[in-house]
């Protein structure tokens, strides 16, 4: 699975966004740089688990302010500062769930599906992708959130693990039985 | 929540149309403009002090206008607890004597205040026996006082709905004998009213003396003073708070009875 490099920064990277951030504490528009760099995988990450276009760049916008409001609360930890923006952005997420009725979406391309039912060892029929469908709406939030995260994004377990800040071999373990419910659902 | 929703090979956004969305000044000012939560903020926690405050205020302010001994206008004022029919304890307690007397001895350098226990076989007689007859013409304005207080007393009646005659010993009125006067079951009302207060107002070896008890039943200290005294005393009873067997609030007329021995 190929790295995402936005996510994935040398040390020396690192160190600049958070020369950034320190700045960024004392006075909020030098913030401007962060949110140029992350703002679009932010929007992307919201706008896959929503319907509406609108409101995700809403919910996007107010991940951002709600970053800026409490930026002099962040601890650099040795983990990318988007780590801390996705969670910011999960949290957001649930709240318009809950506050704007927004709906709950799963954004899935097709050749994700045919990599799932090959995963399967089932054939790379219509029904079975329609099936896989259903399934995958079936499926608890956390397990679906995890497929989503390994299997339509492609991050890696690393990335997974800092965004629901859980460790890597956590987040592997919990993606693998993930799938595997997944899977008995398919087979069902 | 609602069931997910799935979308198929969907239509994927440019990173141009998400660039062109971008808008930080909004950020920026949306950050500034979002405040801390209402319960956080300093006007909050005023408000609900000043609130505290005030409902607490108005509590006892409350409670305590249901306290007998409030009125400012009587010179003389005996706050009792009598043998109530529901309670059984009784505390008597003797809190203000006129002010005449108090003048009188404050110049003498005694104390005005005495606590007094109802079980305590001590008299109601006051402390100051000789005080009132230092004064110029103590019974002149004692009598003063009591129309005065009867005046008041007698615009409040008129307001009342008249309920039931209270009575002693099945007197309402007039001449009673001393051992019916001190009748142990106290004021009656028929029809099954409780009396819960009422208001004592008698004459005793001249000194004018005014009480509020608690329960129907006559204090013995009030029956001793006025077998004490030896002389014909005539007793006021008025101001009478009492209920009815469902609880609802009843006027009484007040009565007088004059005692013999």
């Amino acid at each position: 699975m190929a790295v995402n490099p936005v996510y994935h920064q040398t040390n020396d990277r690192l160190q600049e966004e958070l020369g950034i951030i320190q700045a960024a504490k004392d006075n909020p528009e030098r913030f401007g740089p962060l949110y140029q760099k992350y703002h679009e995988q932010i929007f992307r990450y919201i706008y896959q688990r929503m319907d509406d276009e609108h409101l995700a760049f809403d919910v996007t916008s107010q991940v951002f302010i709600k970053a800026l409001k409490n930026l002099h609360k962040y601890e650099y930890r040795g983990v990318p500062f988007s780590s801390w923006l996705y969670r910011i952005a999960k949290s957001e997420l649930y709240q318009a769930f809950r506050d704007r009725k927004a709906r709950r979406t799963v954004s899935v391309e097709s050749m994700h599906l045919f990599e799932m039912v090959e995963e399967f060892e089932e054939d790379d029929s219509a029904t079975n992708k329609k099936k896989l469908l259903q399934c995958l709406s079936l499926l608890k939030d956390g397990d679906l959130q995890l497929i989503e995260l390994r299997y339509f994004e492609k991050r890696s377990y690393r990335e997974i693990g800092e965004i629901l800040e859980i460790t890597e071999n956590n987040a592997k373990v919990r993606t693998f039985r993930a799938l595997e419910r997944l899977k008995k659902l398919f087979m069902k | 929540m609602e069931k997910i929703k799935t979308i198929l090979d969907r239509k994927q956004l440019s990173s141009e149309q998400i660039r062109s969305k971008q808008d930080f000044a909004n950020v920026v000012n949306g950050a500034k403009g979002l405040g801390k939560p209402y319960w956080q903020t300093n006007w909050f926690y005023g408000t609900v002090g000043v609130a505290t405050v005030a409902i607490i205020v108005t509590a006892v302010t409350l409670s305590s206008s249901d306290a007998p001994d409030k009125d400012p206008k009587q010179n003389n004022v005996l706050a009792m607890s009598a043998t109530n029919d529901e309670e059984k304890n009784s505390v008597v307690r003797e809190t203000l004597k006129s002010t005449e007397n108090q003048k009188l001895e404050s110049s003498a350098d005694s104390s005005p205040e005495v606590p007094v226990e109802e079980n305590n076989t001590q008299p109601v007689t006051p402390e100051v026996p000789p005080s009132v007859a230092v004064n110029e013409n103590p019974v002149e304005e004692s009598v003063n006082n009591t129309a005065a207080r009867t005046t008041q007393e007698n615009e409040v009646e008129e307001k009342k709905v008249e309920a039931g005659l209270p009575n002693v010993a099945g007197v309402s009125g007039g001449p009673i004998a001393f051992k019916d006067f001190c009748d142990p079951l106290g004021i009656q009302v028929n029809g099954g009213v409780l009396i819960h207060q009422y208001t004592i107002q008698y004459r005793s070896c001249a000194r004018d003396i005014t009480a509020r008890i608690r329960g129907n039943r006559l204090p013995d200290q009030v029956c001793d003073e006025i077998r004490d005294c030896g002389s014909p005393i005539e007793v006021t009873f008025s101001n009478f708070k009492a209920e009815d067997r469902d609880g609802n609030p009843v006027q009484l007329k007040k009565f007088s009875l004059t005692t013999h021995p």
